[in-house]
């Protein structure tokens, strides 16, 4: 066991973990986030995302203990202290059915709008190429991101 | 207009605080379950001996088939299918014995001290081999209308051939799961990952022997089930149940990907044999089809599987003299079952496969013989329901000009002689989709309502939240119907203790069934509220008011004539409470009029039918065999939608998904029965890049005599009959390749390799 230290949601937290523990399980077992969903467990859905340091990855590949010292950002980190204008774009396209992949996709369409407020149609697809949904067929989520760049002052 | 309001769950998803199963507090002493799985596909047990694994610290207890208190059975319908095996191992997946511990470490360690002996089984995967050896669940079925062998002999041409599809992983985002929690005497709450909270009571109750009103099931979302939770979550529910049961402690039973893709069954692959006799103009006189399923281990939803598929089997063509036969055969995979569509896709790929073969024959526009086929209302189903109104032709003439379709065709035509190694393709397919269950008796539901004192609405019923949004139009059904905000209406978990014999969430008709119990609880109280009303607003006139005056609305009951004398909904309801007025509702439906009888083969399956029709445009390089979906059109007729955002996302996501089915989701197994593609690296759902460049979806809301609640039609798997035009398409547009003389080969499904092996033999031929 050792103790990490990181932020976490503007939070400084600290916790204890096993060497082989993923981020995705300290988060959901030991600290009770619960929004990185595991759909896969090995890098290749999505479903995990979270922020460190401003950048996304998958939490499910990374060990906890990596994260000591950094800053780490999830879903509902994003939802302080009020929604952004791309949650409430997906609010309004009902772009999420069952929800499950929402917490990946959100992580991801926000790293993108954060390093280019005015993607295009590429872009987005390459920024979400890594996110699997099941349910919508990406058509409703694609749409509310494209709607937040149109609005957003050049 | 007013904007409707959004998904019900809408902000909770995007805030990361919806709770799916396993996402609440721990309960204290949680118990984590492992699995032995049977690393064959069929064996006869020699020694399964778990002694050593019972023998390692922590590990709470390890059960087999001999743990089953009550009986090793989890069959619904036919019963052949065992909790744990006790001799003969069926599929490679198979539990044979469960490990649990509070250490989900521990409990992997002590899986693999469990000795298991076995002597391997001659095992059958391929449905020919399993059809010969009459390997069926149960007899041939046929429904038959006509004289199809003179009619075949009389035509002016006949066709024949086979044609197969393939298997398809659910691929819900969310594993199979379930959190048994043990109560006082002897009780079980599960909230379990299930479609149908009727099933895994009973079967549980069976396994356990104890009463059905002893365990509880709660539901309140599923991330995602496409009916791969309507009946393949039962065994993972009964095995949490029986570790909770046996330990008195938590249990949860949590599946990793490659568990579930490797352990749970799939999609039916069918393989197809058909004569077929038309005239000069493609007009079908004749149509005789076997459909055979590959069912895998256990019978499972197996044949009413096959039932669906031959309802379907001639699709949205009226053809006077067929014959439609089918079996579906035990096979060593894990029990194939539902997936959207239930067998309808299967079937309809086969009858959509002929009409291009037809047209090829006779040199003539696939989209003609299509329409030269299509139903009338007024005509006959093979089974005998009238088809008492269809308006597929109307449907028709609006996507040949939403997609400017003569023009299109010269332009595909110009692209393909202008380029060598880039070609296009167009495909079209139509759907006629019977809703109802095809088990007459699953066709009831319930729900139950509270109005709380404050005026906020409380509303149950059978129906399972999977993110085909069903809660959102249940709570659009009790505001209507109430006259309140939605915002007031709260849709909770579908609880068995609140409704009782709840139907599987499935067949499309979730919100037919569920929400008509909604409207009818509903109504009940608008009688009881509507009278009440009267009364009150009469004092404040000197007129007497009867009910047919007040109109409930905008969260108030108002005098029609007078909308400015009203009372407010709570205000009302406190009235209601104090004069002693009954604020709570059971509502009950059953839909009229479906029956069907197996014998006979004749009946009145479905409610009624939901038709549209689709087309897309595909690009192929010849020399990667990689393609491109370009422009998608779809016209689908959804009669006044409940909800125009919830239908749009249901059909774009049925068509993605069937695509998905058709071109790139393929999992072969090894020789030994085993799954090999078993994460997403190695099996390929759609991605937002496979989204076309265009998508137009039509959405047609012409009201119809024949439609459900409150006018609207049923959407979740209609749609789903749209992706086989990809596939279609692409077949077109690999025929581009050659000169023509001989119709392209394309394999099920259009993979890469399999568009590239089919230009391979077009060029062969043509030279
Ligand atoms: S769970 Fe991490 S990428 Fe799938
Ligand atoms: S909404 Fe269900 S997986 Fe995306």
């Amino acid at each position: 066991m050792a103790k990490i230290k990181f932020i976490l949601n503007n939070e400084m937290r600290t916790v204890d973990v096993e060497p082989n523990e993923t981020l995705l399980d300290v988060l959901r077992d030991k600290m009770g986030v619960k929004s990185p969903k595991c759909g896969c467990d090995r890098g290749d859905c999505g479903a995990c995302a979270v922020m460190i340091d401003g950048k996304s990855v998958r939490s499910c590949l990374v060990f906890a203990i990596e994260v000591n010292g950094q800053e780490v950002t999830t879903l509902e980190g994003i939802s302080q202290p009020k929604l952004t204008k791309l949650q409430e774009a997906f609010i309004q396209f009902n772009s999420f059915q069952c929800g499950y992949c929402a917490p990946g996709v959100i992580i991801s369409a926000t790293e993108l709008l954060n390093n280019n407020p005015h993607p295009d149609l590429e872009e987005i697809k390459e920024a979400l190429s890594g996110n699997l949904c099941r349910c919508t067929g990406y058509q409703p989520i694609f749409e509310a991101i494209m709607d937040v760049s149109r609005k957003r002052k050049k | 207009m007013k904007k409707l309001p959004w998904h019900i769950n809408g902000r909770l998803h995007v805030t990361g605080t919806s709770k799916f199963i396993g996402e609440d507090s721990k309960p204290e002493g949680l118990l984590y379950a492992r699995f032995l799985l049977s690393p064959v596909a069929h064996a006869t047990i020699i020694k399964l001996d778990v002694s050593k694994a019972l023998e390692l610290a922590n590990i709470t207890a390890v059960l087999t088939y001999k743990d089953v208190p009550g009986v090793n059975q989890i069959g619904h319908v036919i019963k052949d299918e065992p909790l744990f095996p006790e001799k003969e191992i069926m599929y490679a997946g198979q539990p044979l014995a469960m490990v649990l511990s509070p250490y989900p470490l521990v409990a992997d360690k002590a899986v693999k001290l469990i000795e298991l002996e076995y002597k391997e089984l001659h095992p059958i995967f391929d449905i020919d081999e399993a059809d010969k050896k009459k390997q069926w669940y149960i007899p041939e079925r046929k429904i038959e209308n006509g004289k199809v062998q003179t009619a075949l002999k009389t035509a002016k041409h006949t066709l024949s051939g086979v044609v197969e599809s393939s298997n398809q992983e659910h691929f819900y985002m969310e594993t199979q799961r379930c959190w048994a929690i043990p109560g006082e005497d002897n009780t079980l709450t599960l909230y379990s990952a299930t479609q149908s909270t009727m099933e895994v009571q009973e079967v549980m109750s069976h396994v356990l022997g104890i009463p059905a009103n002893q365990i509880v099931l709660d539901v309140r979302r599923l991330g995602g089930a496409f009916g791969g939770k309507e009946r393949a979550g039962t065994l993972w529910a009964c095995l949490a149940g029986l570790g909770a049961f046996i330990t008195q402690k938590p249990v949860e039973v949590k599946l990793d990907r490659v568990e579930d893709m490797l352990a749970t069954g799939k999609r039916h692959p069918y393989k197809s044999r058909y004569k077929v006799g038309f005239d000069d103009k493609g007009k079908i006189t004749a149509y005789d089809i076997e459909l055979l399923a590959n069912g895998g281990a256990y019978a499972d939803l197996s044949v009413a599987i096959l039932e669906r598929a031959m309802f379907h089997a001639e699709n949205a063509y009226h053809i006077p003299d067929i014959c439609i036969r089918g079996r579906a055969c035990r096979t060593n995979l894990p029990p194939n079952t539902a997936f959207r569509g239930f067998g309808a896709p299967q079937g309809i790929f086969v009858i959509e496969k002929v009409i291009e073969q037809i047209a090829y024959e006779l040199k003539l526009d696939p989209l003609e013989v299509r329409l030269t086929n299509l139903y009338k209302t007024g005509d006959i189903a093979p089974y005998g329901q009238p088809i008492k109104e269809t308006n597929l032709r109307s449907l028709f003439s609006r996507l040949k000009s939403i997609s400017d379709y003569d023009q299109l065709k010269l332009s595909v035509d110009k692209f393909n002689g202008h380029h060598e190694t880039l070609k296009q393709g167009i495909g079209i397919v139509p759907v006629k989709f019977g809703i109802s269950f095809t088990t007459a008796l699953l066709n009831q539901g319930s729900a139950l309502i509270w109005i709380y004192i404050d005026g906020t609405v409380s509303v149950t019923t059978g129906g399972i939240e999977m993110g085909q949004e069903v809660n959102s139009k249940i709570a659009l059904i009790v505001a209507k119907v109430l006259g309140i905000s939605f915002d007031n209406i709260r849709v909770e978990s579908s609880n068995s203790q609140r409704v009782g014999n709840a139907s599987p969430t499935a067949a499309s008709t979730g919100s037919d069934i569920n929400g008509n119990a909604a409207r009818v609880a509903a109504e009940q109280l608008r009688e009881r509220l509507v009278k009440l009303a009267a009364e009150l607003l009469s004092k404040k006139t000197n007129k007497r008011l009867k009910d047919s005056d007040i109109l409930m609305a905008d969260d108030k009951a108002l005098v029609k004539t007078n909308p400015k004398l009203a009372v407010s909904f709570p205000d009302l309801i406190r009235t209601a409470y104090n004069s002693r007025i009954a604020l709570g509702a059971h509502g009950y439906y059953a839909t009229p009029e479906v029956h069907f009888d197996r014998e006979k083969g004749k009946g009145h399956p479905f409610a009624y039918y939901v038709y549209g029709a689709a087309l897309v445009i595909v690009e192929i390089d010849t020399l990667t065999g990689n393609s491109r979906l370009l422009d998608t059109y779809i016209v689908h007729e959804t009669a006044p939608s409940l909800h125009d955002d919830i239908d749009r996302g249901q059909i774009i996501g049925a068509f993605i998904q069937s695509m998905g089915w058709c071109t790139m989701e393929d999992i072969p197994h090894d020789d030994k029965g085993r799954y090999l593609a078993l994460s997403p690296s190695t099996y390929k759902i759609p991605g937002i890049r496979d989204l076309p460049e265009k998508m137009v979806v039509e959405m047609v809301q012409t009201p119809c005599k024949q439609a459900s609640v409150m006018g609207s039609k049923a959407v979740g798997e209609p749609p789903f009959i749209y992706g086989e035009a990809v596939w279609f398409a692409l077949q077109h547009a690999v025929q581009a390749v050659g000169t023509g003389k001989d119709l392209a080969q394309l394999k099920f499904p259009a993979t890469p390799e399999a568009i590239l092996m089919a230009i391979e033999m077009i060029k062969i031929k043509s030279k």
